[in-house]
């Protein structure tokens, strides 16, 4: 792994230039800014229209309210304009075959997965940590909260990124399989919207699934000590699925 | 330095390669030609590792393919059919990722893009994008990132099928100013006229076999033989019989004033018929030498003869 600088290296000079990281974390930041501004603006929206503003009552607009709806819409729309953003950089490599002079050269499989995973995994935790201050920033300045420190904030916003960076390895392993982007997304999408939904029912399961890094993520006052069958298996999980990647495009047919 | 032995392939019931074996040695321009589809990229793809194979042995600079993949990459250049690049790279980016996943140093890699550049006659683009680049340029990218290494042995599919005449020629230049270093070429190319003034052997993979594999001399020698056309003044008729007793004469048909003389030894007849011409009285208004090509072997050999 002597060359991983260069790899690195590129992975960062595609960032620059096709702007990935960034639409990642300008998207994050800017549903961050709507949910307060949302819900301040919804009594009124209400009222005009003739509405009882007292329906609001019916919508949690504490602080941890605003910031679980954030929750809520990143993993749902958030993780579509995630795996959308991040899937061309492995798809291509192998679809558009960019991937083939450099492996004909001896590049090395491991690291080129690695300094995606790490140039990824980094941003998503950027980007995540930035969106869970500004909403929680903002969501003091509108409604005047005190309570709910940074820290709680910070360290659900890490978990709720953990989360993401086990679908990213996921993404990267079903890319490396179907080598195609499009339904490597939609396959991720159905594994977090459907399939761990589902097992999350079975209590044996229930502590081992990654999908309860973000219910975790959700209480904003952790007992990190509770949390470890959850962080082991997801970490194993996520070493699995980079391991898969890196095996299948080390072994790939190039055709 | 290349050794294949019942090499197959196939993709699904398509059997490309139904066991082929050739060896290529040291220091040899190996031409390797076949139709569309016959194969030659797949055979590529199998000797730089980049693809498996069902059966056969492959041995490379002494060593066999499988299991050596990895260590053999380095002593190996490979240009592919259509090379892909990143598009949002720029030439010299690009080269200079090569040569650091390659291990170079920094001073070597400076050094050795300008020299690259400049072979290749990219250095005024090198400074541009590559997604903007023709497809010309990206082949002559191509070749500079296949020899980045100073490869023993390079593979070049269809080297020039995107170069303008003067890239071809130049082209053709640096190739012999590899094999001057000793480098091993494995070339496939669809441009004949290339294949006769480069190379020192030609195989022909047709129908998943190779059908011939000869040294190009020899295939001049044997196949390529001269056909004279000779316009006299007046009705040559006469002159059948005389000429026919030259031992070096093989045919001869005649149609009024105009001849056509077949020979089958090159070499005597270069140096004797002249001579043999002059001695008759009837006055030649033309003599041009019409000699069958490659093209017409290759023909030959996949319209099965
Ligand atoms: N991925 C694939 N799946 C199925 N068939 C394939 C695949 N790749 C190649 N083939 C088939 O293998 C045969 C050989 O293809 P190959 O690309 O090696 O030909 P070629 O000799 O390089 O042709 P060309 O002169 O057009 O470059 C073709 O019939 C092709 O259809
Ligand atoms: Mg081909």
């Amino acid at each position: 792994m002597k060359n991983f600088s260069a790899y690195f290296k590129k992975e960062f000079l595609e960032n620059l230039r096709t702007y990935r990281l960034l639409i990642l974390v300008v998207a994050y930041i800017l549903f961050g800014l709507m949910e307060p501004i949302m819900y301040r603006m919804l009594p009124m929206i209400l009222e005009s229209e003739g509405f009882d503003p007292a329906m609001m009552g019916m919508m949690d607009t504490s602080q941890q309210g605003l910031l679980r709806s954030y929750m809520a819409n990143l993993s749902q729309i958030g993780l579509i304009v995630v795996t959308l953003t991040v899937m061309g950089t492995l798809a291509q490599e192998l679809q558009r075959k960019y991937w083939i002079l450099p492996r004909s050269k001896g590049g090395n499989a491991t690291a080129l997965v690695l300094s995606k995973f790490l140039l990824y995994g980094t941003g998503l935790v950027i980007a995540t940590l930035l969106g869970f201050m500004v909403n929680n920033f903002y969501g003091r300045v509108l409604f005047e909260y005190t309570g709910l420190d940074l820290p709680g904030v910070l360290q659900g916003g890490l978990l709720f990124a953990l989360y993401f960076i086990f679908l990213l390895s996921l993404l990267f392993f079903l890319i490396s399989i179907i080598q195609k982007g499009i339904p490597s997304v939609l396959l991720t999408l159905f594994v977090s919207f459907l399939v761990f939904p589902l097992l999350n029912n079975f209590n044996a399961l229930q502590n081992f699934l990654p999908y309860g890094l973000i219910e975790e993520s959700a209480k904003f006052f952790f007992d990190w000590s509770s949390l470890g069958p959850v962080l082991g298996s997801t970490l194993v999980l996520t070493a699995l699925c980079l391991f898969g990647t890196i095996r299948r495009i080390k072994t790939m047919e190039i055709l | 330095m290349i050794e294949v032995k019942n090499l197959q392939k196939q993709f699904g019931k398509h059997h490309v390669l139904k066991g082929i074996d050739f060896t290529i040695n040291s220091g040899e321009i190996y031409g390797f030609l076949g139709q569309n589809g016959a194969g030659k990229t797949t055979t590529m793809n199998i000797l730089t590792g980049l693809t498996s194979y069902r059966e056969g042995d492959i041995m490379i600079d002494g060593l066999p393919l499988q299991g050596n993949i990895e260590k053999l990459q380095k002593i190996i250049g490979y240009l592919p059919e259509d090379p892909q690049f990143y598009p949002y790279m720029k030439g010299i980016e690009y080269l200079e990722y090569i040569g650091k996943i390659s291990g170079y140093s920094r001073e070597a890699i400076d050094k050795r893009n300008q020299e690259l550049l400049h072979l290749v006659n990219l250095t005024e683009a090198s400074t541009r994008k590559i997604g903007g680049y023709s497809r010309g340029m990206r082949q002559r990218l191509g070749l500079a990132v296949s020899v980045y290494n100073h490869p023993k042995i390079l593979f070049l599919d269809e080297p020039s099928s995107a170069l303008d005449p003067q890239g071809r020629r130049e082209l053709l230049d640096i190739i012999l100013g590899l094999k001057d270093e000793n480098t091993t070429i494995f070339l496939s190319t669809h441009i004949l006229s290339d294949v006769e003034k480069i190379c020192d052997r030609i195989a022909i993979l047709h129908e998943g076999t190779i059908h011939l594999e000869e040294n190009l001399e020899t295939l001049q020698e044997q196949y390529l033989q001269p056909v004279y056309e000779i316009q006299w003044e007046g009705n040559c008729t006469a002159l059948k019989e005389p000429l026919l007793q030259q031992p070096w004469v093989d045919k001869i048909n005649i149609n009024h004033n105009h001849m056509t003389l077949y020979v089958h030894d090159r070499k005597k007849a270069q140096g004797q018929l002249l001579e043999v011409l002059s001695g008759f009285s009837l006055p030649i208004i033309s003599l041009s030498l019409k000699r069958s090509s490659l093209e017409d072997i290759f023909v030959k050999v996949v319209n099965g003869k």
